[in-house]
């Protein structure tokens, strides 16, 4: 993934930064938090959720094979 | 549909600032709180690249107003009503999180250098010679994943390299709050920096760096790290 179409909001800023905010973190403030995705979104976003399944079942005492 | 970028104070004023796909941006209060927000025709909204960006170009550009809780990319409503009602649903909670935000930004951080981590696990196997199904070889990247998010959990610092631990410790000594971030290397956090530290937050990390410790900043963000431990109740 490239970030040059990014509208530059500082010279730092990567879409990985962005997609790990954005989608990973801040408020949920309604229930209807739909994303309509398409195309290499939605593979991020799977892994997000895969990602944060793991998050949870390690935070909730599970244990490695 | 109405899109929302953030939770702020009622009555800031902000700059006019074009949102996703250059909708305006808009205020939508009840009480004390506002909904920074744009209407849009279709339902929904995909995580392109240019969606994330303007998402980020809003909240970062409200830092200026004030206090910003930041919420996550893709919340939408069906109109102005539900907006106001999930406002006064979550006020209490809303109204803690802007008084500890208030004044305060987020930096992230993704630093390594070549120093090996000081707690390292024994090298895994090169290659996997005889794997069978019910017995995944240890050193595949899941496992290697999984134990490095373990190993952060038991003891978040104490697998780094000692310059990182010690950057670290610097930072978070010069930040309100700090959080080590899952990692399968290196140093990944995001500090909350009081807006007026900005600089000298900045110079911490220059002054850090040298050719075996790369160090890269990004930010200020709105404080997107810092809220989410709140919004899920923990």
């Amino acid at each position: 993934m490239s970030t040059t179409e990014l509208e530059p909001n500082g010279p730092e800023v990567t879409l990985v930064d962005l997609a790990d905010r954005l989608l990973g973190r801040g408020v949920v403030l309604a229930g209807d938090l739909v994303l309509s995705v398409a195309g290499v979104d939605l593979v991020y976003v799977s892994l997000r959720a895969v990602l944060a399944s793991v998050d949870t079942a390690i935070a909730s005492g599970w244990e490695l094979p | 549909m109405i899109y929302a970028y953030a939770v702020v104070r009622a009555g800031c004023a902000p700059e006019p600032t074009a949102g996703i796909d250059g909708a305006p941006v808009e205020l939508l209060s009840a009480g004390t709180l506002a909904a920074v927000c744009s209407s849009h025709p279709t339902a929904g909204m995909e995580p392109d690249p240019n969606h994330l960006a303007a998402h980020n170009r809003v909240t970062t550009a409200m830092l200026a107003t004030g206090a910003v809780v930041p919420l996550r990319f893709g919340t939408t409503f069906p109109d102005d009503g539900a907006v106001r009602e999930a406002l006064v649903a979550r006020a209490r909670r809303l109204e803690a999180l802007l008084r500890q935000l208030e004044g305060k930004v987020e930096f992230g951080l993704r630093a390594c250098c070549d120093e090996p981590p000081a707690a390292a696990e024994p090298a895994p196997p090169a290659a996997v010679t005889s794997g069978t199904e019910t017995s995944p070889a240890a050193g595949t990247p899941g496992r290697s994943y999984l134990e490095s998010l373990r190993r952060s959990r038991r003891d978040p610092a104490g697998g780094l390299a000692a310059p990182l631990r010690d950057l670290h410790h610097t930072l978070s000594g010069r930040a309100a709050a700090a959080v080590l971030l899952p990692a399968e290397e290196g140093l990944v956090a995001a500090y909350l920096v009081g807006a007026a530290e900005s600089s000298a937050f900045r110079a911490a990390v220059g002054a850090a760096a040298d050719e075996d410790l790369h160090a890269e900043l990004s930010g200020p963000w709105a404080p997107y790290t810092f809220v989410t431990a709140e919004a899920s109740g923990a």
